[in-house]
Parts: structure tokens; sequence; C-alpha cells
């Protein structure tokens, strides 16, 4: 019995010659809020569409607490609640009577029944929507809504495909509110965005996914301040007079590389996880007559951090640390850098 | 807040199936069933006003009869049916589908909610006319058992359309779904009108539906024993469009046809030759073209249920496997065994040839789709199967025509391989002997094409899960 909520090892989809899915593998530990980011056609939803028992995988395993989705879809169906990208809602059907068949179909009867209704409606902000019929809403009402339907069976684990996709920014704080609340409550969250930055407020992890391939499990922390893919940081440094003396120094300095000259210093990249020898380049910089002015660490947006995954990538340069061996750059299976 | 906003959600009972529940919510709020409620109640008021206002006319009851029973023919056999046509693709166009499908809601029980959800607005409109029905008896000359009867006949093949039209909602092809009813549609019209207008049409009806003679009473049996079904098969193909992967539908399906089968063969042995070849191509037409129609949708533990099992499983595999491959060697099990057992009851020659012209004209057209389909790459199976049968059978029409016109028999000849040309060919000609001898020649053609094409499928689909990376 695994004790990750989901684990995804050695994942293959393909469509025809099209490879969707392409040895994925990753895992997301129960109660976290875990981030899914890719461009559009990076495999994100075939993934969560395995995930939620939707699609077959061509190869591999995709667990949801231990269950296999492949062999035993019915049991992880009762354990997920599923939030597609895209839906449409029934015509002649208030938001009540939507709840409530999706109650029915769950096997709740009676009272019970009219619990989870209500419990939901609350939750979800929904009651004052109850009577109006769920084909007229607004895309916030109905993103509400479609993760009230999400929530009735009270489900471990969310897997949500692009909720805040086309949303107004109200709806979308609403949204993002009730995500923080249910991973409060404990919910294991699996998220998929376009919006890095709100990401990155409310997981504890994201998932880069690019052509198929995982090419970044990490926390958003560790990406927003400059801990890149091979272990290192960014700094800003400003010196008085020449910049050229510090392009010399750096070039002296093994550890040390250049990533940008700037009008008064450079951005440069330290090739260490540890922060005192980020305190120890700069005393050595000072030591070696640098009038160094400013020496901050580069906080990136998490899109940067993206972007930077896939530049290397696509310079032919591994997205994750050298260290790690070939086979596990498209198989991270744990966050590759600590914060 | 409210004390609790759900109370009032007490209109359908927990027992209902939720299905159910939710179509008719929708449905009796729907304008489609609103306006053919109300334009039916208006239509049958005006009718029996003005033949109560004629009470004179001594044919005034029958004549109510006729126009009561067209009105509410139209409305079931034709109005009703024609709302399925969207049942399952409206939820696969709006991306609920698959919302359903995690829930505990089986494609069954999702194809077979939307079914009953329309019946049951069929069996309103039913009740609704009753009324008009009792009115009727004081105008005198009605038989009240044959009528009743006769409307009940009407809604069993007004639940058999809605059957079909819903099972074939399950396909995303907009032009089989609409296009298919909607093109059947004056043929209808026309058929209804012919039966309850022309002359001694609607005494002939209330004749047969007297049941006085055990020939009439064995023909309504056999039609309601279709009609469920064909109205089974229907939904159930329907709940394949729509079952997820790992749903296998096509191996229940398969061992009961082959049950039914079994039960067709023992109740056909003392019957004559000519009913036993229509109602042999009654049975086989709609499992066989179910079978055949089917995309190769396999998961390697649907597979392996199979394989593990031993030997005989295995072999049953090849018959019973999801997707047309197997679905082609079953349809000829079927074929086999229907053949045998007509055959075992001995035949003249003239009643081989007979055979031999119908088997191919009904289970050719059949096989000529899937084996025209072996040389193509489709998206959608399904409806370029039927789009291929029906241009078929179009074609078979027209030619005849042509030929009928020019005069020329001859014509036929060279569409012979179009296999429903055979009827037609065999009606011009009159020539049975050699066209039989035809017929049994390319009928094997086709049969040995499409099982080298079926062997070639099933071997690429076991070495596809033969590494052990897919059986992960």
């Amino acid at each position: 019995m695994s004790t990750s909520a989901i684990l995804v090892h050695n994942l293959y989809r393909y469509f025809g010659p099209l490879q969707a899915v392409n040895g994925v593998s990753f895992e997301v530990p129960h109660g976290s809020v875990c981030g899914f980011v890719g461009a559009n056609g990076a495999g994100k939803t075939t993934t969560m569409r395995i995930l939620a028992t939707l699609d077959y995988p061509t190869m591999g395993t995709a667990e949801i607490c231990g269950i296999n989705v492949v062999n035993h879809p019915a049991k992880v169906r009762s354990l997920i609640g599923w939030m597609p990208d895209h839906f449409g809602n029934y015509e002649h059907m208030t938001v009540l009577e939507y709840l409530d068949f999706y109650a029915r179909a769950l096997g709740f009867t009676g009272k019970e029944r009219q619990m989870r209704i209500q419990e939901v409606m609350e939750f979800a902000d929904l009651i004052p929507l109850a009577d109006r019929f769920s084909n007229k809403l607004s895309k916030g009402m109905t993103q509400r809504l479609c993760l009230g339907r999400a929530l009735l069976q009270d489900p471990q684990i969310l897997i949500m495909d692009e909720p805040a996709a086309g949303l107004d920014p109200k709806a979308r704080v609403e949204l993002k509110h009730l995500i923080r609340v249910l991973a409060e409550e404990g919910k294991t969250i699996f998220i998929s965005s376009h919006i890095l930055s709100e990401l990155g407020e409310m997981c504890d992890s994201l998932l880069f996914i690019n052509n198929g391939r995982i090419v970044h499990h990490g926390d958003a922390d560790s990406l927003k301040h400059g801990v890149d893919a091979d272990g290192g940081f960014c700094y800003d440094v400003r010196i008085l007079g020449d910049p050229n003396s510090l392009a010399d120094w750096i070039v002296l300095q093994p550890q040390v590389e250049m990533l940008e000259a700037r009008k008064h210093g450079a951005r440069i990249r330290i090739d260490a996880q540890d922060p005192d020898r980020a305190a120890e380049m700069l005393a050595r910089m000072i030591r070696d007559g640098l009038r160094v002015t400013e020496f901050h660490k580069e906080q990136r947006n998490l899109e940067d951090a993206f972007i930077d995954i896939l530049g290397r990538l696509e310079a032919g340069g591994p997205a994750l640390p050298p260290a790690m061996p070939k086979a596990a750059v498209a198989t991270v299976s744990q966050p590759s850098i600590e914060a | 807040m409210p004390k609790s906003i759900v109370t009032h959600l007490r209109d359908f009972p927990d027992r209902l199936p939720p299905m159910l529940v939710k179509e008719l919510r929708q449905g009796l709020r729907a304008k489609a069933f609103v306006v053919v409620f109300l334009v039916l109640q208006g239509l049958l008021g005006i009718v029996l006003l003005t033949a109560v206002a004629a009470e004179s006319s001594s044919r005034a009851g029958t004549s109510v009869s006729s126009i009561i029973f067209f009105f509410i023919s139209l409305a079931l056999i034709i109005f009703q049916p024609l709302r399925g046509v969207s049942a399952l693709a409206s939820e696969m166009k709006a991306n609920t589908m698959e919302i359903m499908a995690l829930t505990r809601l089986s494609a069954w029980r999702i194809t077979f909610g939307k079914w009953s959800a329309i019946v049951s607005q069929s069996a309103l409109l039913v009740a609704a006319i009753i009324p008009y029905l009792i009115l009727r008896y004081f105008l005198g000359g009605m038989q009240l058992f044959a009528e009743l009867l006769m409307l009940l006949m009407i809604f069993i093949l007004s639940a058999t359309l809605t059957a079909v039209t819903v099972g074939m909602s399950g396909n995303r092809a907009l032009a089989l779904r609409v296009l298919f009813p909607l093109a059947l549609v004056p043929l209808g019209i026309s058929a209804m009108a012919t039966v309850f207008f022309e002359f001694r049409g609607m005494t002939f009806m209330i004749e047969f539906f007297s049941l006085t003679s055990p020939e009439n009473r064995e023909i309504a049996s056999v039609i309601v024993f279709f009609a469920v079904y064909i109205g089974w098969i229907a939904l159930d193909f329907g709940a394949s469009l729509i079952a997820p992967i790992s749903e296998n539908r096509a191996t229940v399906r398969r061992i009961v046809g082959l049950g039914l089968a079994l039960v067709v063969i023992l109740l056909l042995r003392p019957l004559d030759h000519e009913v036993q070849l229509f109602v042999s191509a009654l049975f086989l037409v709609p499992l066989v073209l179910v079978s055949l129609a089917e995309p190769i949708n396999v998961t390697a533990p649907m597979l392996r249920s199979f394989t593990q099992r031993g030997t005989p499983w295995r072999l049953a595999s090849l018959f019973l496997c999801p997707g047309w491959a197997a679905g082609a060697l079953y349809s000829l099990l079927l074929v086999v065994m229907f053949g045998a057992a007509i055959s075992l009851k001995g035949m003249a020659e003239d009643e081989w040839i007979d055979f031999s012209i119908h088997a191919y004209g009904a289970i050719g057209a059949l096989i000529f789709p899937a084996v025209v389909l072996l040389f193509f790459k489709v998206a959608n199976r399904f409806a370029s199967y039927l789009i291929i049968l029906a241009s078929s059978v179009v074609l078979m029409g027209f030619l005849s025509l042509v030929a009928d016109m020019m005069n020329k028999d001859g014509l036929l000849y060279f569409f012979v391989w179009l296999p429903p040309v055979a009827w037609a060919l065999a009606e011009e000609t009159g020539d049975y002997a050699s066209i039989a001898f035809l017929c049994a020649l390319l009928g094997g053609f086709f049969t040995l094409v499409l099982l080298i094409g079926a062997v070639l499928a099933t071997k690429r689909l076991h070495h596809s899960f033969a590494s052990p990376a897919a059986e992960s």
C-alpha cells in the first residue's frame, strides 16, 4: 500500500503517433497541494484524465491512495473529486436539482443526501443560487457549482484541471480561497493552471511538464528565490567603478557564472545550494577589491523559472541537477530541490 | 442562512433511478414535450367535438378512432423517438458524460435512464388520450380490447424506436444521429396515413388486434419479442459507445445474444422455410450489425481476463472480445448456427437457391461495409459502417430503378458485388439459379476476406499487449 496520495510511475499515453505522455513519474504526498504546470498540449490534461480513470495509459502505472487506476477504477472513483477544464451545464435544471442529481448518482439517499447537498452548498456559497438554472450561471458561479459537485462524496483527493481558466479576478480570489480551505482540511489537491503565480501561492509543490515529460518537481519558494534546475542561486550584483572588473573576477571563480552583464554590475549564478557559500563569495568579492553596493538573491517569478527550465531543455542541458541519473530526467519521484 | 434549502427536493422518491429523475425534471420542462402534449390535446378535443356534432353519421366512431390513432401515432412514433437523437450526444458535447462516469452510474444506467425518461413521457401522452377513447366509446362501434391493444402496440413500437435513436445518439456524427431518423419521417407518416385512413386499413388493424386467430397471437408475440430485442441491442450499443474504455459491454451482449439465438433456433424448428428465413434475418441483422460496426477498444486487463482463465476462455475471446475483429468471428458463428438449423430440416433445391440469395442479400449487405473498412482507417467506425451500408441499399434501389426504366436487367449483373443488388437482380431477371451461384461465390469471397482481416487484427491486438510494460 502506497503512502502517497498519487503515485505515477513510467506513465505513457500515445494517441497514434502522438506521444501525449512520455514516461512520467511523480508522487504527491497525502494532504499536500501540488500544482501541475505546462503549456497547452504538454500532457497535463491527459495525465489528469488517466488519474481520474477517464483515460487509459498505453503503459505504466498510476495509483490513487495505492489503488491502481486501471485495475480498480470504481474504487479510485470513490476517492477522487474531478473538475474538468471545461464542461457544460444542463438545461431546465436548477443548481439544487443539479447537485441533487449527482448526489443521487453517487448513491446518497434520504437525509444523508440532503445533508451532503446542504454542506457543499454552504461551502461553495451556492445557497443564493439554489433556484437559478444551472446553465444561466456566470463562469465563476459555474466553477463553484462544479467544485460543489466534486465535493459531494467528500473525496480524499481533488483533481482540478485549469479551474481558474476564464475566471474574472474576483472569482479567482474566491476559488483560491476555497482551495486553501480544502487544503487546510487535509485534502490532497492536484491542480493544473496557466497562472503560475497563483499556483505558487497555494501549492506545496510544483510539477512542470513539457512534451509529455516531467521537467521539474520542486516547491514554489525554491524557484522564486533563484534556485535553478542545476541547484544554484542567482544574484544581482552592483558595484561602484568599472563593471568589467566584476566580469574579470567572475572568470577566475570556478563556482560563479555570469548570466548577464549589466550597467553597474552583473546577474550571476553561484553554483551552490548552501547560502553560506553565497556569503563566502560576497566576502571574497570585497576582499578582492570589488566595491559591492548591492548583492541580493534574485526573486524570479514562476513564469520566468518555467521559461528558464524550458530554455535549458531546448539548449540541450538538463532541467534537473546533473547528479541525477539520465533516466530520472523524466521520472522525478521526489521534489528535486529542497527549499 | 435558511433552515434547510434542500427540504423541498422531494418531487421524486429515492427509489427512482437518478437518470430518470434528472431527465424527467428536464424533459417535463422542455418545450418539445409541452408543445406535443398541448397540440395533441387540442387536436383530439376538436376532433371529438366535431364527431359529437355529427353523431348521426354511422361511421363517426370509426373515423374518430382513425384520427385519434393517427395523431397519437404521430406523437409516439415520430416525435417522441426524435427527441432521443441528441440524448447522449448532448451530454458528450457538454462534457458531462465523463462527470457522470465518475459516479456510480454505469453507461447502461445512463443510456437506460435517458430512454426511460422519454418513454415515461410517451406513457403520459398515452394516459392523456384515454379520456378521448372513453368519450369515443359513446359514439359506438368501438372494439375496446382491440383498440387498447393497438394503443399498447404503438407504445411498444415507440419505445423501440426511441431506444434506437437514443442508442444511435451515442455517436458523435450528427448526420448519422439526425439525418437517418429524419429521412425515415416521411416514410413513417405516409405509412401511418395508409394504415389509419386508407380503405379497410383501420378495419384490418382492429381485426388483427382482436387476436381471435392463433396466427395473429403468434405474430403479435413475435412483434413484441423483436421490439424488446431490438430495443435492448440499440440501448446496449449506445451504452457501449459512451462507456469508459475499461467497461466491457460487448462480451455480455454477445453471450446473451448467443443464448437468445439458441432459443430462437429452437422456436423456429416447426415453422415454414420462409418464416424461418425471415425471422432468422430479423434476429441476425441487429446483432451482426452491432458486432461488425464496433471499434476495437480493448484494455490489457480486459484481455487478461480471457487469456488467464485457460484454453476455453482463450478460445472464447476470439468471439467475445470487444471490437469488430472478434465480432466478425462471432457473426459468422451465428450465421453458421442459423444456416445449419435451417438446412438440417432439409431443403429442396429451390429453397436452397432462395436461401443463398437471401443470405447473401441480407448478411452479405452487413459484411460488405466491414470488408470495405478493412482498407481504410476511419475515426468513427460505426458512422462509416452505417453510411456504407445505407449507401449500398440506396444504390440498390437506384440501380434497379434505372435498370427497370432502361429495360436493361443485365446492368444489375455489373453491380452484384453490392450484396443488396442480388435481391433486385433476382426479382428483375428471374434467373434464380445462376444468381444463387454468384451469391454463394461472392458471399464466400467477402467472408474469407473479412476472416483474414479479423485474424490479422486480433494478432495485432495480442501483439500490442504482449510487452510486460503494457501489462503493468
